[in-house]
């Protein structure tokens, strides 16, 4: 019989505000946290983004953080959404040794360089160059992230774009399958930086105002940046430590959709194998799902897409379904950690959130939950596919 | 009952010959801190409609990949994993350099889209047109072993029944300098790619190679990181020349009992995050040959030793610390 | 429109990374999408970034593309009519 998956604690910060209280009201109230430029120092400052509400200076106050952290914006997202996850799993220094940590992340320490790359061009190469360079690979965060809460037993990084967290969450669910670990800290983090926003901007698949998921007048995305963390334990543990859990991870899936590096497949592919995959190992039939919270970008490519994925499994009977991007952003690296937790506050508060925004439905396909509905929920599916095609689907399930 | 994890075929680019095994009687020895990897014929693995768009880490690591596929006889595994520490790093700094150039327009989107570290694993993917599981792991010089580590584990939980996993980093000038500097004892510094196909077997064959154990610990204890070694007769070791890399090895050696016979491969394939992964082709084939090659003894003891079993052991700036045992049967 | 035609064809190997070609090997009027030369959607957006970059024409929806890439001749013709630099 497999080892269960249980959720035991969870920690956020997003566009939506620091923590699960605020992401919670932000959900409820459909108050979206898109708004223009205002931290990323760039010369877009027309195009609309997903910004956590503090400068870097604020969040290392925040943080009591020390050079280099307090230079690294995705580690510090990334602590204190980790910090709020184990404190809320009530997890120990022993319980902390003896855990994995799974980060995702494509971004690293990216915003850093950024800033500091002209200087690292007109020296030669001395110790300022070399400083300034040190921070910028996926693994540098991760470690960070785990030197701030704790001696972890293993740490590594999940980096597949926008699928990074998605895929954290996926194998620190197959290290407590396998034994290796009881407890495992996954999620991701990614800051917004002038790497990827303008990356974005040179695919022209930024939309110049709010996005608008599955709408037929959709035109792209609106970035956002944040972290989340959930901590994944198995049965016997969370007895031990008398921890209730919030949710169980039932099922998962990842596939490639191998079609193309910055395109999804006219008929979803890797989204339908993500998806049924996850369905299998739940042992749950399509009309077990009660909501989806859709990958939903918002661009023509994704949505149409996703929708023909969805429509392959559910046929004309779709559950209701979602994107919360308009409320974040698309938090790339951490949108599979942010919309797990997202997913989460759902079954534990019973509503499915609205696709705020939308207007008029993509010609024929089904329509997205327009209103923030109370539901009876007991099963979600959360999808996350990132470039290249590393589509990965998650099974939140109601603890019975 | 938990299935064997048996590598079926494995292929190399680095500084030595490509796709080769050369190296096992005639390495190629550099004076230089810096070689960069003999390119192999891209044009027998990759149309060039498809290769000009590509930069080099991207070619290295298809040529790998299609090479360790076409010798395990196998056209789509069942999941494709990859360690990568730096990405496509050539790219990302072109990016950069633009941005810092350009300002923010007229940037070119191809180096923007193929700067995501997921870029090596996804073209792969794309190009044999795989649809299984498909990750990828950044985690400095531990890359390699966490994407091993996934791979092994699905394997012997018998989720799936083959896997391709490389790891493949590029070394571009400006990070060689930046490397350099950190350690200034730097023997060589090199580019990696290598590419294996592992397969899960209930048993193992005669003269299989079976990796037993992956573990990766993070700034583990002595005793906790000793625990996980068992007496090994042979050990693998990232020993690069730089002291203060090197000592860690000696100090955990000097407390594993046993007195195994300590091998070296970065003196002959270089250092960089992907570095392991050339440490785990090197193994492979001096369990698959039965000998050692004296350039790989770090001391050479007295008497021909076959190997039956290699410890693999890496780690980086003695935080990170990884162990891999391949056995051969 | 011969000269623009010439440089346009060494901008688009150059900017495509078509190394094994010359200009001699592209036809004017061969399609550069689907058959012909076989570029797809991010060479699209390439060819954009070039628009700006040498003639200063900002296209703000790759949609517009298709029509005024279909040939090397196709994109003179239209850089002729609109080009700012």
């Amino acid at each position: 019989m497999a080892e269960r998956v249980l959720i035991t604690g969870y920690g956020i910060i997003s566009a939506l505000g620091a923590g699960i209280e605020a992401t919670l009201d932000a959900l409820k109230t459909e108050r979206s946290g898109i708004d223009c430029v205002k931290y990323l120092e760039t010369n877009h400052r027309e195009l609309p983004v997903g910004e956590v509400k503090y400068s870097n200076a604020k969040l290392a106050k925040l943080l009591n953080a020390k050079y280099p952290v307090s230079e690294l914006r995705t580690v510090m997202l990334g602590i204190i959404a980790a910090k709020e996850a184990v404190t809320s799993a009530k997890l120990s220094e022993d319980d902390i040794r003896n855990a994995a940590l799974i980060s995702g992340t494509t971004v690293g320490g990216m915003d850093f360089t950024e800033k500091h790359f002209n200087e690292v061009l007109e020296r030669e190469a001395d110790t300022l160059e070399t400083e300034k360079m040190k921070y910028n690979d996926c693994g540098c965060s991760t470690e960070l992230i785990a030197d701030a809460i704790g001696k972890v037993k293993m740490i590594t990084t999940s980096s597949t774009a926008c699928s990074s967290a998605a895929n954290a969450i996926i194998l620190g669910a197959n290290l407590i399958k396998s034994g290796v670990v009881d407890i495992a800290i996954v999620g991701g983090s990614e800051a917004l930086t002038r790497f990827h926003l303008n990356g974005f901007n040179t695919l022209m698949i930024l939309d110049k105002s709010r996005c608008r998921p599955f709408d037929e007048t959709r035109t792209g995305i609106n970035l956002g940046e944040g972290a989340a963390y959930l901590i994944l334990e198995n049965e016997k543990s969370a007895h031990r430590r008398g921890i209730k859990a919030l949710a169980e991870l039932k099922g998962y899936g990842n596939a490639c959709d191998a079609f193309h590096q910055t395109a999804s497949s006219d008929n979803g592919e890797g989204a339908y194998r993500a998806m049924s995959q996850a369905l299998m190992m739940a042992q749950l039939k399509p009309t077990d799902i009660d909501y989806i919270n859709a990958h939903g970008t918002g661009t023509p490519n994704n949505d149409r897409s996703e929708l023909a994925a969805m429509e392959r499994i559910w046929g004309a009977s779709l559950p209701k379904f979602s994107s919360t991007k308009a409320f974040t952003g698309h938090t790339t690296s951490a949108s599979g950690a942010i919309e797990s937790v997202i997913s989460i506050l759902c079954l534990q508060h019973k509503f499915a959130p609205a696709n705020i925004g939308w207007e008029s439905p993509i010609k024929d396909f089904a329509v997205p939950v327009t209103q923030t509905s109370t539901a009876e929920i007991k099963n979600i599916i959360n999808n996350s596919f990132g470039f290249g095609g590393n589509d990965s689907s998650l099974i939140f399930s109601n603890i019975n | 009952m938990s299935n064997k994890c048996i590598i079926k075929s494995i292929a190399q680019v680095s500084c030595q010959q490509p796709l080769s095994d050369e190296w096992l009687t005639s390495p190629i020895l550099y004076d230089e801190s810096y070689a960069a990897a003999i390119e192999p014929n891209f044009k027998e693995f990759i149309n060039p409609i498809e290769a000009r768009r590509l930069g080099r880490v991207l070619k290295r690591a298809l040529c790998t990949s299609l090479s360790a596929l076409r010798q395990a006889g196998l056209n789509n595994p069942d999941a494709i994993i990859t360690g990568t520490g730096m990405g496509c790093l050539e790219n990302s700094e072109k990016f950069l350099l633009q941005l810092a150039q350009l300002g923010e327009s007229c940037l070119k989107p191809t180096l923007f889209m193929q700067s995501t570290h997921n870029t090596i694993s996804s073209l792969i993917g794309i190009n044999i047109k795989c649809h299984g599981y498909n990750n990828t792991y950044s985690q400095k010089a531990c890359s390699f072993e966490s994407a091993l580590l996934d791979a092994w584990l699905q394997l012997k939980a018998g989720a799936i029944k083959s896997v391709l996993v490389g790891s493949h980093d590029e070394v571009t000038p400006l990070f060689a300098k930046i490397l350099k500097r950190n350690s200034p004892d730097f023997k060589l510094v090199s580019e990696t790619s290598v590419a294996s196909v592992l397969v899960a077997e209930e048993s193992a064959q005669p003269n299989q190679i079976e990796v037993e154990n992956v573990n990766i610990l993070y700034r583990p204890l002595r005793e906790e990181l000793i625990r996980h070694i068992t007496e090994p007769a042979v050990v693998m070791l990232g020993l690069n020349g730089n002291e203060s890399n090197d000592r860690h090895y000696c100090e955990l050696l000097g407390k594993v009992s046993g007195n195994p016979i300590m091998l070296h491969y970065k003196p002959i394939f270089g250092d960089n995050f992907s570095a392991s992964a050339i440490g785990f082709y090197a193994a492979t084939r001096l369990l698959q040959t039965g000998k050692i090659p004296e350039f790989m003894y770090h001391s050479k003891p007295a008497g021909n030793v076959i190997p039956s079993e290699i410890t693999l052991i890496n780690h980086y700036e003695g935080n990170t610390w990884s162990l891999i045992k391949l056995k051969k049967h | 429109m011969e000269t623009l035609i010439e440089t346009l064809k060494n901008q688009i190997i150059d900017v495509l990374n078509l190394e094994d070609l010359k200009p001699e090997d592209i036809d004017a009027e061969a399609p550069l999408f689907g058959e012909g030369l076989g570029l797809d959607s991010i060479d699209a957006l390439e060819l954009i970034v070039l628009m700006e970059r040498e003639y200063g024409i900002k296209l703000s929806n790759p949609a517009e593309g298709k029509e005024i890439f279909k040939s090397v001749a196709s994109v003179a013709d239209y850089v002729s009519k609109n080009r700012k630099k």
